[in-house]
C-alpha cells in the first residue's frame, strides 16, 4: 500500500482514473508548494528565459557567466493529516448502508430471475427458466410480488401449478443483505480486510477493500472484494470468490459471482446478481456448468406506496400471478 | 436461433449501446467518472457473462403488470404458493434389538397452521410398530431479531442410551452392513416437547418429556455381510416413568469464534417421575487460525449426573466421538471430561499429490490430540454408580495422539468430512493402536445449531 505522501502530487500533475492523492480525513486532496518553492521556481523560469537567447547565441561567440552568488534555500514543509484508517472505513461503510437503508421507505422494480444452463457447452448457454416479478417494498414489513412472466424450458409433466419451480423469495428488508454481509456489525469479526487500491474520480474517491473469512478453517466461506465509494459510503460493486465449494460432494466450485449496485435516484440499489458454477457430475438436460442471474431494474424509491396496494398480503409477500406462463416455446395461461 | 431470440439480441445490442449514452445525458457533471468507472466493470461483467447478463425482454410486461394490480392483492393464481404441502417417504433404521425398522413418513405443511407429521415403522427382530405424531411450528420474533419453535409430539421411540453422541442414520448403516453397532438400545412410550428460541449469536431451549422407559431383547444376530454382532447383547435399561424437565443454551462468545453449550435436564418425583436424577453438560469449543493454512481447533465438553445413575443417562466415553483408542462407549460414569484439540491443514492436499480421488473433493490432513476421564464408575459391573466429586482423579485420564486424512463433502454441514484417522495410546494401559473412519465435523462434541 503506497503511502500518503509517496502518493501526493503536485496540483498541475496529470491525474490519470485510478490514481490516488494523499487523503485528509474528509476525502480532500491538497498539494501544497512553499513560498520557498514558489521563489525557486521563479527564479528557473528566470534564468531559462535568459539563458535562452544565450543558448542560442552560443553558437556565435560569447559565454554566459556562472552566477554562483544568489542562493535560495527551500526549507522542507512536512503535511500532516490523519489517515483514514480501516477500521473508520468500515464503521462509515456500515453506518452508510445502515443509513441508506433508513432513508428508504418503499421501493418498487423488476426482478428477473435467470438459469443459463450448458454455459460452457459446445452450443453455447442454454435459456432453462426466467422469472420476471414485480416487487413492491414499504416499510416496516409490507411486501408484494407480482409474476409478470415465468418460462420453463423444461417444465414437468403434468404440472398444473405447483410450487417446485426455482421462485426467488424476497424479503420485505431493503437492506440488501446480499451486498454488504462482511460489513454488518454481526458478521464484521467473521471477516479480514484490507484496502486494496482507492481511486479519485472527481469528487468521488473509491476504496477498493479485500476481504477473506478471519477463519482458515471456513475455507469455503466467501472472500472477495468490494467498492465502496467514500463520499456516501455506500458499496456500489462487489467480487466474491470460493476457495473451495461448501458442498464439493454436489457443487464443484463457485467459479465467479459479482454483484452490481446502480443508482436510482439518490440511492445506490441492488442491480445484478451473478453467479457461474459448475456441478460434480453432469445432470442429464441440464448440463454441468450453468449460471445464475438476478436482475433488479425499473427502480421508483419513495414513491408513496399506497397500503391498499398490500393490504392482504402476509408478511412474506404473496406471489400472485398475472402475466403468462411460457414453456418450451408454449404459453400455458 | 429463432427470429425472437434475434431480436432479443439486437435489442439488447441496441440497449447497450445507448445506455451509456443516454447515461451520460443524465449525469451530474460531478458523477459522470463514477459512472463511467462503474459502467466500465458493468461491461467487462457483461462480456464475462454473455447473455446470461443480457437485459430482460419487456415485451408484454406492462400489460401483465396491469391485470396483476387490477386483481388486487387478495387474487391468487394457480401458480402461487400452495396453502398446504405434502412430503412423504421412507423411514429405515436397522439395529440389534429392534431389528429392521420398516416404515414410512409423512408431513403435512400448513402456512398458518404449522406441520404436522407422522412416521410409522414395522419392526422385525421385536415385531412391533414404532411411531410418532407431532405438530410443529415456528413464528419469527422481530423484536429478539429470532425464531421462536415448538414441537409437541408424542410416540413410540428407540433410542440408544448414550444421550449425547447418537446418529441414527450412521449408527444404522454400520450396524446392517458390518454388525459393528456399539450402542445400548432402551424403549421410550411417551410424550415430548421441545421450545426453542433461535437466534444468530445462539439458541435457548425448554424441554418437557413424560415416557415410559423399559428394556429391550437382543432379537437380531445377523447383519448384511456376516452373523454374530459385535455385542451380542442388549444392555438392560432402567424401568419407569420418567418426567424430565430441561434447559439448554448455546452462546457464541462475543468477538471470538467460540461457543458454549449447556444442558441441564430434572427429573424427580415431584414432577411424577420414578427417578430422581439432575443431569449437567457443558461443551465449549471453537477454531483459531494459525495463519491461511492452519487452523487449531480445541474443544471440551464436562458432564456430571446427580442421584440416582440409571444407565440411560450416564456419560460414555469411548469411540469416534470422543477418545478413539476405546471402542465406542466402553468406559460409562456418573462424571465425564474429555478435552481435544485438531491442528487442520486446511487447504487441498489430493490435487497437489495427485491422489486418485475426485479432484473436487478437498483432502486435508490433520493430526490430534485427546484427553478424557469418566468418574462415578462400578469397577466391577463397568456401570455408573452415584458419586459426590465433581472432577475426576488426575490417574483416571486416558490420553492419545493421532493423525489422518479428511475428505470434505460438505454434507450436512459445509464443514463435515470423511475422517479416516490413527490414534495411538499414551500410557501404559492394555489399550492398542487404532484406526477409525467417521463422517463428523471438526467441532464435534459441540451439537450443531
Amino acid at each position: 500500500m503506497p503511502s500518503p505522501r509517496a502518493a501526493q502530487r503536485l496540483p498541475w500533475s496529470l491525474h490519470p482514473p485510478g490514481d490516488a492523492g494523499r487523503v485528509s480525513p474528509r476525502g480532500h486532496f491538497r498539494a501544497r508548494l512553499s513560498a520557498g518553492a514558489h521563489v525557486l521556481a521563479r527564479s528557473v523560469a528566470v534564468l531559462l528565459a535568459l539563458a535562452a537567447p544565450a543558448m542560442a547565441a552560443a553558437a556565435e561567440g560569447p559565454t554566459l557567466a556562472k552566477e554562483d552568488t544568489m542562493r535560495t534555500d527551500v526549507s522542507e514543509v512536512l503535511v500532516k493529516a490523519p489517515r483514514v484508517t480501516l477500521e473508520e472505513i468500515l464503521d462509515r461503510v456500515a453506518r452508510g448502508e445502515a443509513r441508506r437503508d433508513s432513508l428508504i421507505r418503499d421501493q418498487s422494480f423488476t426482478a428477473t430471475l435467470r438459469v443459463m444452463r450448458d454455459t460452457e457447452g459446445k452450443k453455447g448457454p442454454v435459456l432453462f427458466l426466467e422469472s420476471v416479478n414485480k416487487v413492491y417494498k414499504k416499510k416496516p414489513d409490507m411486501l408484494r410480488t407480482i409474476e409478470l412472466r415465468h418460462y420453463e424450458e423444461q417444465p414437468d409433466k403434468g404440472e398444473k401449478g405447483g410450487d417446485d419451480d426455482v421462485d426467488a423469495d424476497f424479503s420485505p428488508s431493503t437492506g440488501e443483505e446480499i451486498v454488504n454481509f462482511a460489513f454488518r456489525p454481526a458478521n464484521r469479526k467473521n471477516f479480514k480486510f484490507t484496502i486494496e487500491d482507492r481511486t479519485l474520480l472527481g469528487d468521488h474517491l473509491i476504496y477498493r477493500l479485500g476481504f477473506e473469512p478471519r477463519s482458515a478453517l471456513a475455507v469455503f466461506e466467501p472472500s472477495g472484494r468490494v467498492w465502496v465509494d467514500t463520499k456516501e459510503f455506500v458499496i456500489v460493486r462487489q467480487e466474491i470468490e470460493f476457495r473451495q465449494s461448501p458442498v464439493p460432494l454436489i457443487l464443484k466450485g463457485i467459479k465467479n459471482m459479482v454483484v452490481e449496485r446502480a443508482r436510482a435516484g439518490d440511492f445506490w440499489v441492488l442491480s445484478r446478481v451473478l453467479v457461474r458454477m459448475e456441478l460434480t457430475v453432469p445432470v442429464p438436460r441440464f448440463g454441468r456448468a450453468f449460471d445464475f442471474a438476478l436482475g433488479c431494474s425499473d427502480y421508483t424509491v419513495n414513491t408513496g406506496l399506497p397500503d391498499s396496494l398490500f393490504a392482504g398480503t402476509d408478511q412474506r409477500g404473496r406471489r400472485e400471478r398475472a402475466g403468462v406462463k411460457v414453456s418450451a416455446g408454449k404459453k400455458h395461461s | 436461433m429463432s427470429a425472437r431470440t434475434t431480436l432479443l439480441g439486437f435489442a439488447a445490442a441496441a440497449l447497450l449501446l445507448l445506455a451509456p449514452a443516454v447515461a451520460r445525458a443524465q449525469d451530474a457533471p460531478g458523477d459522470s467518472l463514477l459512472n463511467a468507472f462503474v459502467r466500465q466493470m458493468r461491461d467487462s461483467t457483461d462480456r464475462l457473462y454473455g447473455s446470461t447478463a443480457a437485459p430482460v425482454d419487456t415485451t408484454g410486461l406492462d400489460s401483465a403488470l396491469a391485470v396483476g394490480l387490477q386483481r388486487g392483492p387478495h387474487w391468487h393464481a394457480g401458480r402461487g404458493r400452495r396453502k398446504t404441502s405434502f412430503e412423504w417417504g421412507p423411514s429405515l433404521g436397522f439395529n440389534r434389538a429392534d431389528g429392521g425398522q420398516l416404515g414410512a413418513s409423512a408431513t403435512i405443511g400448513t402456512r398458518r397452521l404449522g406441520d404436522v407429521s407422522g412416521r410409522l415403522q414395522y419392526t422385525t427382530g421385536t415385531q412391533d410398530l414404532l411411531g410418532e405424531g407431532a405438530w410443529t411450528g415456528s413464528w419469527r420474533i422481530d423484536a429478539l431479531h429470532s425464531r421462536l419453535g415448538l414441537k409437541l409430539a408424542a410416540g413410540r421411540y428407540t433410542l440408544a442410551f448414550d444421550r449425547d453422541y447418537y446418529e441414527p442414520i450412521l449408527t444404522s448403516l454400520n450396524a446392517f452392513f458390518v454388525g459393528e453397532d456399539r450402542h445400548q438400545y432402551l424403549r421410550r412410550d411417551g410424550f415430548i416437547s421441545n421450545l426453542h428460541l433461535s437466534g444468530e449469536q445462539g439458541f435457548a431451549t425448554i424441554s418437557y418429556r413424560d415416557q415410559l422407559e423399559s428394556s429391550l431383547p437382543y432379537t437380531t444376530s445377523w447383519y448384511l455381510f456376516g452373523h454374530g454382532p459385535e455385542l451380542a447383547f442388549n444392555d438392560t435399561a432402567t424401568y419407569g416413568r420418567v418426567s424430565e424437565l430441561g434447559f439448554g443454551g448455546d452462546l457464541t462468545i462475543p468477538h471470538t469464534r467460540f461457543r458454549v453449550n449447556a444442558n441441564y435436564w430434572t427429573s424427580d418425583p415431584d414432577l411424577g417421575s420414578d427417578m430422581l436424577f439432575r443431569r449437567t453438560r457443558v461443551s465449549a469449543g471453537g477454531d483459531v487460525s494459525l495463519g491461511r493454512h492452519l487452523s487449531l481447533v480445541p474443544q471440551a465438553t464436562y458432564g456430571l449426573l446427580r442421584g440416582q445413575t440409571p444407565p440411560q443417562e450416564a456419560f460414555y466415553l469411548g469411540g469416534v466421538a470422543n477418545l478413539r483408542t476405546f471402542k465406542r462407549n466402553a468406559l460409562a460414569g456418573a462424571g465425564r471430561a474429555f478435552g481435544r484439540v485438531d491442528l487442520i491443514v486446511v487447504d487441498d492436499i489430493g490435487r497437489p499429490l495427485h491422489l486418485p480421488i475426485p479432484a473436487q473433493l478437498p483432502l486435508q490432513v490433520g493430526m490430534f490430540a485427546g484427553s478424557g476421564a469418566v468418574w462415578g464408575r462400578d469397577p466391577v459391573t463397568g456401570d455408573a454408580t452415584p458419586t459426590s466429586r465433581t472432577l475426576p482423579h488426575a490417574d483416571e485420564f486416558f490420553s492419545e495422539v493421532g493423525a489422518g486424512l479428511m475428505l470434505r463433502l460438505g454434507i450436512p454441514s459445509p464443514l463435515t468430512s470423511f475422517r479416516f484417522e490413527v490414534a495411538y495410546p499414551l500410557g501404559a494401559d492394555n489399550r492398542s493402536t487404532s484406526w477409525a473412519v467417521a463422517l463428523q465435523e471438526p467441532l464435534n462434541l459441540l451439537p450443531p445449531r
